[in-house]
């Protein structure tokens, strides 16, 4: 024969009456202190977080990076390229900027608009360089502006050479690379009138 | 008494004014002599705007500033802050019959310091300086003593320059870059950077061991020696590329022009397409330790071994 079971102990406090339970209470401790550590597995984890979002941070400079390197790679390989001698207008939207890349392309090119945007991205921000190197040239002498414009001129004249070049000739590494050292110039074109030292600020002519 | 003035006398009066106020700008030029001792070693950096500068090394530990400066300079400022020293040429707001900004200035530096000189239009010139020197213009003409490399550049003001670098030593490296101005180089640089748009660069050099010059439609003539191993590098989009080594050099040669031609006094005949223009020519010359690139879009190619 089994014996009966034990009565549970909780249902002492079940039974027990309300005055009992309420003393109990008031003897619990306020507080309890966990068994052991927790903050160090807390905060691996929020690092975890970070760490996350710093790559994906990265990720996006990297995309960013890879997206102004696949526009220059793209004006290398372009088989029908046009020579954009005016980037003014590719500052006003992106819409403008998109649709002179695209004017003479092919409509069955599946990623022409993804090469539309990468290039409208990078004319955008040659704009904002060209515009900022605006601004610099019209605190120089007269004369340097002159020709400063003569100097970009031939630059970008240059450039269209080349790309003419390699219209007929895409795969030639020569051409390639003075196409890519073109864009560098003017790039440095750029830089070099922008970080011209005005220290007084002066006006031209003075 | 009722004195009435009239429309047009009061901006006679007003002109008049304006005029006084304008006092300054009818000014003779003055002149300054600022002294400041400074640190042997440190830096200096010099910006101007319009006139000359000659910058001059000297033993003192001292930095002097001499000469005379136009109506409109308001003051030049002469501050030394640890190994750091300034000399600033501040300018008085632009009067209405203009004056004169110019400065007229010889600094004198401890030799050894290193020179950063940033001017506008002015003219710069330096020289006696063991130091490094970093001189930029806009429009100013450059004429330097390099003793220990650097970088000089400007917008299109020509540049003059004699290094004096030792083969090999890592301070010996100059950048040399303009847009329009025309680029004169001679002496001893271990490394070489040199870049145009439309100037064009005459550069007698040493023995070296790099070199990487670029124009777009400058002429660049460069004779000089390439030690063991060294690397050398002419591009040019339709400048013409004259290059004179003093003795052939131990490379792996490319040389190559797209459109124009190559004429060279050694190694084989550069091949040209049976059709249309061009001309290539590759070959290694010694152990090939070395590289020269030569090429061009459209310009002529002048390739040689003796100066």
């Amino acid at each position: 024969m089994r014996d009966k079971p034990e009565t549970p102990r909780s249902s002492e406090t079940e039974t027990a009456p309300s005055g009992a339970l309420e003393r109990r209470l008031a003897r619990l401790p306020r507080e309890l202190a966990p068994a052991r550590d927790l903050w160090p597995e807390i905060e691996a984890r929020l690092d975890g977080r970070r760490t996350r979002w710093r790559i994906g941070l990265g990720l996006a400079a990297g995309i960013a990076a890879v997206a102004i390197l696949g526009v220059i790679g793209l004006q290398l390989s372009q088989r029908a390229p046009r020579e954009v001698t005016t980037l003014a207008h590719a500052s006003t939207s992106t819409n403008t900027a998109e649709h002179a890349i695209t004017d003479g392309r092919t409509n069955t090119d599946p990623y022409a608009a993804t090469r539309a945007a990468r290039e409208a991205a990078y004319l955008r921000t040659q704009a904002a360089v060209e515009q900022s190197y605006e601004q610099e040239l019209a605190h120089l002498p007269k004369a340097t502006q002159v020709r400063l414009r003569q100097d970009l001129a031939i630059i970008r004249n240059a450039r269209a050479d080349i790309r003419r070049a390699l219209d007929a000739a895409p795969e030639n590494p020569l051409l390639q690379q003075l196409f890519a050292d073109t864009w560098q110039q003017e790039m440095d074109f750029y830089s070099s009138i922008a970080s011209t030292n005005n220290p007084a600020g002066v006006r031209w002519p003075m | 008494m009722n004195t009435k003035i009239d429309g047009p006398l009061l901006a006679l009066h007003l002109a008049l004014a304006a005029l006084l106020a304008a006092g300054p700008a009818f000014g003779d030029s003055r002149s300054i002599d600022l002294h400041q001792s400074a640190d042997p070693r440190g830096q200096v950096e010099i910006d101007g705007v319009a006139g000359r500068v000659e910058v001059v090394g000297w033993e003192r530990a001292e930095i002097a500033v001499s000469g005379t400066v136009g109506d409109r300079v308001d003051r030049v400022d002469l501050r030394v802050d640890g190994d750091h020293a300034t000399v600033h040429v501040v300018l008085r707001p632009r009067a209405i019959m203009g004056g004169d900004g110019s400065v007229d200035l010889v600094v004198h530096v401890p030799k050894m310091s290193l020179v950063r000189a940033s001017l506008v239009s002015a003219d710069l010139e330096t020289h006696d300086l063991q130091g490094e020197q970093r001189l930029r213009t806009v429009s100013g003409a450059i004429k330097a003593q390099l003793a220990r490399g650097g970088s000089v550049n400007s917008v299109s003001g020509d540049l003059k320059l004699s290094a004096s670098g030792a083969q090999g030593s890592r301070d010996s490296t100059l950048d040399v870059e303009t847009i329009s101005g025309e680029v004169q180089l001679e002496g001893m640089v271990s490394e070489l950077h040199v870049q145009t748009v439309s100037g064009d660069a005459r550069l007698k050099l040493g023995l070296m061991s790099a070199a990487h010059l670029k124009t777009i439609s400058g002429s660049l003539k460069f004779s000089g020696s390439l030690g063991p191993g060294g690397h050398f590098e002419a591009e040019s989009v339709s400048g013409d590329l004259t290059i004179d080594f003093a003795s052939t050099p131990a490379a792996d040669f490319d040389v190559e022009s797209h459109t124009g031609e190559i004429d060279n006094c050694f190694g084989p005949a550069p091949q040209t397409p049976r059709y249309g223009p061009g001309s290539h020519l590759v070959f290694r010359d010694g152990d090939g330790s070395g590289h020269v690139r030569i090429s061009t879009l459209s310009a002529s190619i002048h390739l040689c071994n003796h100066l």
